[in-house]
């Protein structure tokens, strides 16, 4: 089992290696350079923009440029923003923890509701509730993510029930320690279920189809024969079967959620990584966009590594 | 119903229901197994000799169901029971061994998970499942039983496989055991060992066997009475000795006169 | 069978979408830059039947702050078909926006059908330029193997590594924030394609493989020497039905990409329209309360990309011969 995750996370590497180059690489396609902006600035001297120059090795060739971002980055220093004139990474830190906690929110709440009405509609097919939400299940994969969100905000903001935006109230700090708690909680809400839902439907299809496919199996006829209840045969030995590829697909999902919460996070004014790229991107703040792009895919191979060794301890056969 | 027999199948008639017309399955067979004999049912692939076996345990799929008939299991007309009462039926005093063992099992669990699973079910006596699962896989004849117990289905062969499933079968100390076309996915050898086993369970324990094949060898080897099926029907059923010595109905003559003979000179049909 | 029912009906929709972007000048009553600078916010105009169909032209007026459209009763204004070139309309002053107008006065449903233009042509040639990179890559790398696979798929991996949006976000970066629209569209276009080749590649690929199991042992056979020309053009036809449905699969995705872009201001520009570009205005919320009609845009890329999901469905249901058909 160790061997196996040791055996991912060396794989691991020179994807990440990797990743550092092509955002280099695009990075290197952009117009303009650091210097651009500053010459804008009036405050910076010439010489103090040769220093720079020097300094960051401007004219020195391409490689030589690119391993000396990549020791930056690896000694966590991503470069200073254009704009803010602070380090990349005091800017990233900050948004990184609000994404990942709207992007684990939304996975929680996706795997909550998707499996028990996977199961659910296994368990009845072709009966109402069957029917039923699979239809709705179309309909949700059907909704644009913003679409939704605009849809929720213009519900939110007409019945003043949930917050319109942003991680808390202006008024946080002066909650006590439950407030703050439920304060978190209801921002959490609306930009949580919108990206939730989409992929709420098309795992909980593929966990009806999954389930249905199991119980035709023979274990499980034998495990019925054996004595054992339908809801055990059920719960015990189809489920933890089913659940299996999902496990694969839920590697596959991390793309669309670290996406969709990006775009999210815009719409919500939510304040993660998704909204610093965007404005990132409009300041053309080229330090701080090859850093959001290298850091988002970090994620994303982390959370596949995740996923890898989730895979090995539930399905016994991928470890060998 | 004589005290003499276990299982006795009378009239049993079941059908298979798709878009409100009804297919019959099985049409009317009559058969019975003494206690502590092994009775073989046999035929070709889809004459329904599964399905006996499933209607027997109730555990028929979706669209199927028991028409007409009775199933008699130690005086019990069992195919009225609620699916509760089968439950405690099944496992227990009937129980089941499937063709592909590899199949049987649920690949995520180790066999002592799967056999423990059993014990707990009908022995609540037992208070160390794992001494016991021990015991039974010692008593199928699987070497290492302290270190077996924690293997998974695909670290085993096929005929440690299908032995597990044995020790399942036998966890709950049945009355009568159902096997369906236990060797046919193993190798010669090794279905000669299963074969063994299973006479030495019957002797031990007691128990009946319902013996589920197509293979006529393993009826001349294993079997005190054979039922020969074909389309749904029953058309010969007796003594395994009578059955092959002097069969009478032309379909059993045709399965024993397909078996190649290595003393005779056989003409090939074209 | 009810797939194919829905698919049908997917396919009658995109049709029908389709259509009426084509023959925009036709089926719009007003072109997309058309403004009537008082009629800003518009709401949707009531069509009364007498019983012919009938619209009032709107009165502006101000109460409290509050802009109000009272219709104003007493004239009634006739739906003209097939005037001016167009399938219907109304004369001045009064006007007939179905769908209420914009900021500027500009009617949503013939903004709503000019835009269809870009949003739905974008995904079109977006899949088309990603299928044939994905065809291209896997089917070479798939044949031939060795290294030119490794690297193929090494490379293919890596881009599948970055998240979507932040890619797609980079990538636009690299172009100046103010580019004239053709240039935009044809850059959101190739932005696209690049960022759905590789799952497409991949899973050629796999196809190839196993169908060059399948076919090499009858090539062998059969004729030797320089079969690989040939074999790339039975094999990778092969997988065309698969690239199909994938590609229709995937049309949602280009669309939504589209929109998202426009929507945050780096896609298609004013005056220029697409249905993400025309929900730019929906992110301020006070606007939204006011006049909800803005959110139009949206409910059609919602049927865009539900007809395409019912389509892309059916075609898989038809293609994959282990379905049986439920009863």
């Amino acid at each position: 089992m160790t061997r196996y995750i040791i055996t991912r996370i060396i794989h691991a590497i020179p994807l990440l290696l990797g990743i550092t180059l092509i955002s280099f690489f695009i990075m290197q396609m952009a117009p303009g350079d650091y210097f651009t902006k500053l010459q804008l600035n009036p405050e910076i001297s010439k010489d103090t923009m040769e220093q720079l120059r020097l300094r960051f090795g401007f004219d020195k060739p391409l490689i030589i440029q690119y391993f000396k971002w990549l020791s930056g980055v690896i000694r966590m220093d991503l470069g200073n923003s254009f704009v803010y004139q602070i380090p990349v990474s005091v800017l990233i830190k900050e948004r990184l923890f609000n994404t990942l906690l709207l992007s684990i929110v939304s996975i929680i709440i996706i795997w909550f509701i998707a499996i028990p009405l996977g199961i659910l509609c296994a368990t009845h097919r072709n009966k109402w509730i069957d029917i039923f939400l699979s239809g709705t299940s179309f309909i949700g994969i059907s909704i644009p993510s913003f679409f939704l969100a605009f849809l929720l905000l213009y519900a939110a903001s007409t019945t003043g029930f949930l917050p319109t935006g942003g991680i808390t109230d202006a008024e946080h700090s002066s909650y006590t320690i439950f407030g703050k708690l439920s304060d978190y909680i209801k921002h959490l809400i609306i930009p949580s279920f919108v990206i939730a839902l989409a992929n709420i439907a098309g795992l909980m299809r593929i966990m009806r189809s999954n389930m249905l496919d199991e119980i035709n199996q023979p274990y499980t006829i034998l495990a019925r024969a054996k004595g054992l209840s339908a809801a055990r045969t059920t719960y015990k030995h189809v489920l933890r079967n089913a659940i299996n590829p999902l496990i694969t697909i839920f590697g596959y999902q991390i793309s669309g959620i670290l996406s969709g919460a990006a775009l999210t996070e815009i719409i919500l004014s939510w304040p993660g990584m998704g909204k610093l790229m965007l404005d990132a991107i409009l300041q053309q703040d080229l330090y701080l966009v090859m850093a959001n792009l290298f850091i988002s895919s970090m994620l994303l191979i982390v959370g596949n590594l995740f996923a890898d060794v989730m895979l090995a301890m539930a399905d016994p056969r991928i470890r060998k | 119903m004589s005290s003499e027999q276990i299982l006795e199948i009378k009239n049993l008639k079941v059908s298979f229901f798709s878009n409100k017309t009804e297919i019959p399955v099985i049409r009317g067979i009559d058969f019975a197994i003494g206690k502590g004999k092994i009775m073989a049912l046999v035929g070709e692939s889809g004459c329904g000799k599964t399905m006996t076996a499933m209607s027997i345990l109730g555990l028929l799929p979706h669209n199927t169901s028991i028409v007409s008939g009775e199933v008699l299991f130690d005086g019990k007309e069992i195919s009225k029971y609620s699916d509760r009462q089968l439950q405690k039926i099944r496992g227990k005093e009937i129980s089941l061994i499937f063709q592909e063992p590899g199949l049987a099992l649920n690949p995520v669990y180790t066999i002592g998970n799967q056999i423990g699973e059993v014990v707990k079910l009908h022995n609540r006596s037992v208070k160390n499942v794992k001494k016991e699962t021990i015991r039974l896989l010692n008593a199928v004849r699987i070497p290492n039983p302290e270190q077996r117990i924690n293997a998974y289905p695909h670290e085993l062969s096929g005929g440690m496989q299908q032995r597990a499933l044995i020790a399942m079968a036998i966890a709950g100390q049945p009355k009568l055991i159902i096997a369906d076309e236990p060797t046919t996915a193993l190798d010669v050898t090794v279905q000669a060992q299963i074969l063994i086993l299973l006479k030495e369970i019957v002797r031990e324990l007691n128990t009946s066997v319902l013996l589920i094949t197509h293979d006529l060898g393993i009826v001349a080897e294993v079997a005190d009475t054979a039922a020969v099926m074909y389309a749904g029907k029953i058309v010969e059923f007796g003594n395994v000795y009578d059955i092959f010595h002097s069969p009478t109905h032309p379909y059993t003559k045709g399965l024993l006169a397909s078996i190649p003979r290595l003393d005779k000179k056989q003409k090939r049909q074209s | 069978m009810k797939n194919h029912k829905l698919a049908l009906f997917g396919a009658i929709i995109l049709f029908a979408l389709y259509l009426t972007a084509i023959f925009a000048d036709f089926f719009a009553p007003y072109s997309f830059d058309t403004e009537k600078r008082q009629k800003a916010y518009h709401p949707p105009v009531k069509i009364h039947f007498d019983p012919m169909p009938y619209v009032y032209d709107y009165k502006v007026e101000f109460h409290e702050g509050i802009k109000t459209f009272t219709p104003v009763i007493d004239k009634k204004y006739y739906i003209k078909f097939f005037s001016k070139g167009r399938l219907f309309g109304v004369d001045e002053p009064a006007n007939i926006f179905i769908l209420g107008s914009d900021w500027n006065g500009r009617d949503i449903l013939s903004r709503i059908i000019y835009g269809g233009r870009i949003s739905l042509s974008v995904g079109l040639i977006g899949i088309f330029i990603s299928l044939f990179l994905g065809l291209a890559a896997g089917g070479i790398s798939g044949y031939f193997g060795g290294i030119t696979d490794n690297v193929f798929m090494r490379l293919v991996e890596l881009l599948m590594c970055f998240p979507s949006f932040y890619l797609m976000l980079a990538l636009r970066a690299v172009f100046p924030i103010s580019m004239s629209s053709t240039s935009v569209y044809i850059m959101i276009t190739v932005i696209l394609a690049f960022i759905g080749w590789p799952s497409l590649a991949r899973v050629i690929r796999g196809m190839v493989l196993s169908l060059k199991a399948r076919e090499y042992v009858l090539a062998a056979k059969s004729l030797g020497g320089n079969t690989s020309r040939i074999l790339f053009r039975h094999i990778l036809p092969q997988t065309f039905s698969y690239a199909i449905v994938s590609a229709t699969l995937s049309i949602p995705g280009y669309i939504l990409s589209e929109s998202a872009l426009s929507l945050l201001g780096l896609g298609i520009t004013e005056p220029h329209t697409s249905w993400g570009n025309m929900l730019n205005r929906a992110m301020s919320i006070s606007d939204m309360q006011l006049h909800p009609w803005i959110l139009w845009p949206g409910i059609f890329i919602c049927v865009t990309v539900a007809a395409f999901n019912f389509l892309g469905d059916g075609l898989r249901d038809m293609l994959d011969p282990k379905k049986c058909h439920e009863a």
